[in-house]
């Protein structure tokens, strides 16, 4: 009997010149909207894309035919009992041996069949530039599926509105009061305790989730009652009409249905806020953590707490606390707090907060900063608060060198905070009074002695390289005799004098001892890292053949700049007939061997500076000198201390249409298809007039 | 043989007014019952009520043993209804309609053709069966509409105003429809019409503001009064002590008004009549009318 029912109302939908007109909009508009953004697509550079085109398309074109749902579905709703109450023909079915559900299921059949074919326009779109590129189809199902939901959830209750009102206009304009309601609810909070009840209620939220190729239970329930409360009620409105406005009794009778069941739907969503689930249906899991980070999670625990510096912003701290819900799904011991920096200036200053939108992270006494908020800055930020208990940074002492605990200017005392505050342990190393150097040493920094090594000191960090200790060699000048011994066992030369770089002059250096590094190589010691770095007073380094270590060329100087062997006085200019080498010259080296010990077998690494200026306490805070130093600290200092979060390689990066198929897609969607669904509404009203 | 249709005490209020107060009807098969009564007595609304689709406030209504109120899905499938306006859709083809109310009634599939062509044959629609109802005259659409109610032969016909719209031919070939079906079928219907009534109904009840004022049976065969001419009248107590006759008074002029006795048909009476050179036997035609006028125009003045 339902199938009866909904078979005679999707004919009459069918034969109705509403219907296709309706998909003739749909089609038009959305076409438009999806050609538009094709077009723009294609005019960015590929690779450097956000979203991959089956994210982008979905977003818009999903986006749109949603508000297009909520502007037609209404009308068609009223059509069903409304409209039929209104001439009379409703009395057909109210004395055929029919129940209310069946009735209110037959009907809302046809309608949600209807509108199965209108969800499917943006996906058939969509899927249409699968010739071009290869496309993210579980990102574009899950995006179907929530505007299928959607659309039934704003069906039930434009069928409720259209059972309960008796005046067809009654009926569409308290649908559309609703649904424009539930659409903009979200957007009426101010105050921010009410504002995640709001928002809950607001359908483009959770709509969103399903556009960004995520299943999510909170969303899904959202969506399973808007779409079965108001078909109960329906339902339940249908089946005592007449009865309940006899006598006050029936009248409770009559509410008390409605009461339980908004009881238990309340109850429901209180208890899915417990019990959880999350499916992450994109390709490349780009809503997910990656297994590097999960595994960092597990080690956490205590309490990590977040303080987000972000301005009160709705947009922005939702962007916020979406991210760091991912982490927070994997561990329930992180916390995320909100200080706003323009209405508590103070706590910002206190905590070492420069900018808006800053996080800081706390762990057992431990903090650290965070500017950018993506997987790879969170989770090493989290890496770095977890920590090693066991390793130490040293620095050696007792030669002039720039040490981790001294306080002069060339010192590297403010550099030894950044890495405390980044869980690392720092201590200077006496070899004259310890007589070893430790095997818990992370890291050994010779900060550019200004005496010779004893024999026994240049033993012991031999020894110490041969185990497969880690070094960071910082070369000033000066300090070359007494690092010759070394540089020789690592089979790296030197260029005599100071590099001179000019190129800093446009960079507004009027200094030009100090070299400029803008760009990077692709090596682990930097990755993520892109700041601008300077160097003062900087040494070129040559690496020798070496059979021994792999080297790597780390920071390079600028074309112009050159190696200036006489006075840094004056007007001074490149000599090619002395020993002066034009650009580009090696400023770092790495050197990496593999070391097999009782352990296993690991990487030793080495990093050779030509010049510790850029560590001291005069330069740290230039550029990103600080940020670098802490790069290059954690890949020496250990394998694990550096998770790598493999970047998204998305399949749908790039589009590839021929210009053809291109024509026949605008073609076809733009021109054809419209005029086609708009044919019908004429033709078919006027064949069936005609027989 | 069980009543078709039991009615007992049935109220209706709307917005606290007593539209309907302690109505009961009873119905067999073979009864064609003409509800009678002023506009705004109610008749609809007891007919909506009767049809499962008004609820009443109080009472109980069975028909042929199931209760419409407690099972209106058993009950509704044994009734057949024609609202005051017929349900139509306009946007229909007649054919398609009475598919659907057919399929609505749980006709078999393979029954349905059978069905669709027997009440389009009964209420002549077989012109039309591709027309837009919605292009269809007053008179068409009434008649689809009793097509509707008669497309699953149900025990049970309830018909509001049925004649309306149509033109006086289609409403004698209604009248004989109706009196054809009246022999299986219970119906119940709601006219203004009296001769509508007298001509087709066995009973009538006439509704007024909201109550059964007055129930008769009627029959065609014993009109209530009649009256009479003879060419050779004989004594006037002959004529009054006639077996078939209750009482006669004189009009004078060989002409006499005769109240015949409760079981005496029209045609007993006439052979009776017959030696004494019957010339004119008249049914007094009025009286019902004369009773609906006094009874609910009584009413009125009591007020």
């Amino acid at each position: 009997m339902i199938f009866t029912i909904a078979q005679h109302e999707l004919k009459r939908l069918l034969i109705s010149p509403l219907s296709w007109l309706i998909l003739a909009t749909l089609q038009l508009l959305l076409s438009w909207q999806f050609l538009v953004t094709l077009d723009q697509f294609n005019g960015l550079t590929s690779g450097q894309q956000q979203l991959g085109i089956t994210s982008l398309l979905c977003l818009r074109l999903f986006g749109l035919a949603s508000i297009l749902s909520l502007f037609t579905i209404p009308l068609l709703t009223t059509r069903l009992l409304s409209e039929e109450y209104h001439n009379g023909s409703f009395i057909l079915l109210n004395s055929a041996p029919l129940s209310a559900s069946t009735i209110i299921s037959g009907k809302y059949l046809a309608l949600f069949s209807y509108l199965v074919v209108l969800s499917l326009i943006p996906a058939l779109l969509i899927s249409s530039i699968g010739l071009g590129t290869e496309l993210d189809w579980g990102l574009l199902i899950t995006a179907l599926f929530g505007m299928l939901l959607l659309n039934a959830g704003f069906a039930a209750i434009g069928l409720l509105f259209s059972t309960l009102c008796r005046q067809p206009n009654m009926a569409t304009l308290s649908s559309y009061a609703l649904l424009l309601l539930l659409s903009l609810l979200g957007y009426a909070g101010s105050s921010l305790s009410w504002q995640e009840l709001l928002e809950w209620f607001t359908w483009s939220g959770h709509l969103m989730q399903f556009q960004l190729g995520q299943l999510r239970s909170i969303d899904l329930i959202y969506f399973l009652l808007m779409i079965s409360l108001p078909l109960l009620l329906a339902t339940h409105h249908l089946s005592a009409a007449g009865i309940w406005q006899h006598t006050l009794k029936s009248r409770l009778n009559y509410l008390f249905f409605p009461l339980l069941l908004l009881l238990s739907a309340a109850l429901i969503v209180g208890l899915s806020g417990k019990y959880r689930f999350q499916l992450d249906n994109t390709a490349t899991a780009e809503n997910s953590l990656s297994q590097q980070s999960i595994e960092l999670l597990e080690q956490l625990n205590t309490p990590l707490k977040i303080i987000s510096f972000a301005p009160e912003n709705r947009v922005l701290r939702k962007q916020i606390t979406t991210f760091i819900a991912r982490y927070q799904r994997r561990q329930p011991h992180i916390k995320l707090q909100f200080i706003n920096p323009e209405t508590d200036p103070t706590q910002a200053r206190v905590q070492g907060i420069t900018r808006a939108g800053e996080l800081r992270l706390e762990y057992e006494g431990r903090h650290e900063a965070l500017q950018q908020l993506n997987e790879g800055s969170l989770s090493n930020a989290i890496l770095r608060l977890l920590g090693q208990p066991d390793s130490w940074v040293l620095s050696l002492d007792g030669h002039g060198e720039r040490t981790l605990k001294g306080r002069a200017n060339f010192d590297l005392s403010e550099f030894n905070q950044a890495l405390q505050a980044n869980g690392f342990k720092s201590h200077n190393l006496n070899l004259a009074t310890t007589g070893f150097i430790p095997d818990n040493t992370a890291l050994l920094i010779i900060g550019g002695p200004r005496t010779a090594l004893t024999k026994d000191e240049l033993q012991q960090v031999d020894n110490y390289l041969t185990r497969g200790g880690n070094l960071l060699l910082l070369v000033d000048n000066g300090s070359e005799d007494a690092l010759q011994p070394i540089l020789n066992r690592l089979q790296v030369g030197l260029l005599p004098g100071t590099i001179v770089d000019p190129s800093g002059h446009q960079l507004g250096l009027d200094n030009p001892t100090i070299a400029v590094v803008t760009n990077y190589p692709d090596h682990a010691a930097l990755s993520g890292f892109s700041q601008l770095t300077l160097f003062p007073h900087a040494k070129a380094l040559q690496a020798a053949e070496s059979n021994i270590w792999q080297q790597t060329a780390l920071l390079v100087t600028a074309k112009e700049s050159w190696n200036e062997t006489g006075p840094l006085q004056g007007e001074i200019s490149h000599d090619a007939k002395s020993n002066e080498q034009l650009g580009p010259l090696t400023l770092a080296l790495a050197l990496t061997r593999n070391h097999q010990s009782r352990q296993g077998e690991r990487q030793q690494r080495i990093i050779i500076m030509g010049g510790g200026d850029f560590l001291s306490n005069t330069f740290l805070a230039n550029a990103g000198n600080q940020a670098l130093g802490l790069h290059l600290t954690r890949w020496l200092s250990a394998d694990k201390r550096t998770l790598v979060i493999p970047t998204l390689k998305r399949t749908d990066s790039e589009l590839h249409l021929s210009n053809t198929a291109k024509g026949v897609i605008g073609f076809g969607s733009l021109i054809i298809l419209p005029l086609l669904f708009l044919s019908l509404a004429i033709f078919i009203p006027w064949r069936r007039r005609r027989c | 043989m069980n009543p078709l249709l039991i009615a007992k005490n049935l109220h209706f209020f709307y917005t606290q007014q007593c539209i309907i107060k302690k109505l009961s009807i009873k119905l067999n098969r073979g009864d064609i019952v003409g509800l009678l009564g002023q506009n705004g007595a109610g008749k609809s609304t007891c007919l909506q009520m009767l049809s499962g689709n008004l609820y009443p406030a109080e009472g109980e209504i069975s028909i042929d043993g199931s209760d419409l109120l407690k099972e209106p899905e058993a009950a509704k499938q044994k009734i057949g209804y024609l609202p005051d306006e017929p349900p139509l859709y306009n946007d229909l083809w007649v054919d398609e309609y009475l598919t659907y109310a057919a399929r609505l009634h749980r006709i078999p599939s393979s029954a349905i053709t059978t069905a669709v062509n027997r009440v389009k044959k009964q209420c002549e629609l077989n012109s039309c069966g591709r027309k837009l109802i919605g292009q269809l005259s007053k008179g068409f659409r009434q008649r689809i509409g009793i097509a509707q109610a008669l497309i699953h032969q149900p025990d049970l016909i309830i018909l509001d105003e049925p004649t309306i719209g149509l033109d006086p031919v289609q409403m004698r070939e209604l009248r004989d429809l109706i009196s054809m079906l009246g022999s299986q079928h219970g119906i119940i219907l709601s006219t203004h019409i009296l001769p509508e009534v007298e001509s087709i109904c066995n009973r009538v009840d006439i509704l007024h503001q909201g109550e059964i004022l007055h129930s008769e049976q009627l029959n065609q065969q014993q009109g209530d009064q009649l009256t009479i001419q003879l060419a050779e009248p004989p004594a006037f107590e002959a004529l009054s002590k006639l077996p078939s006759i209750k009482s006669a008074i004189s009009l004078g002029e060989r002409r006499f008004l005769l109240q015949p006795a409760n079981d005496a048909t029209n045609q007993e009476i006439a052979a009776q009549l017959i030696p004494w050179g019957l010339q004119v036997l008249t049914p007094q035609q009025k009286s019902l009318e004369q009773r609906f006028i006094q009874l609910t125009s009584g009413e009125v003045q009591q007020r």
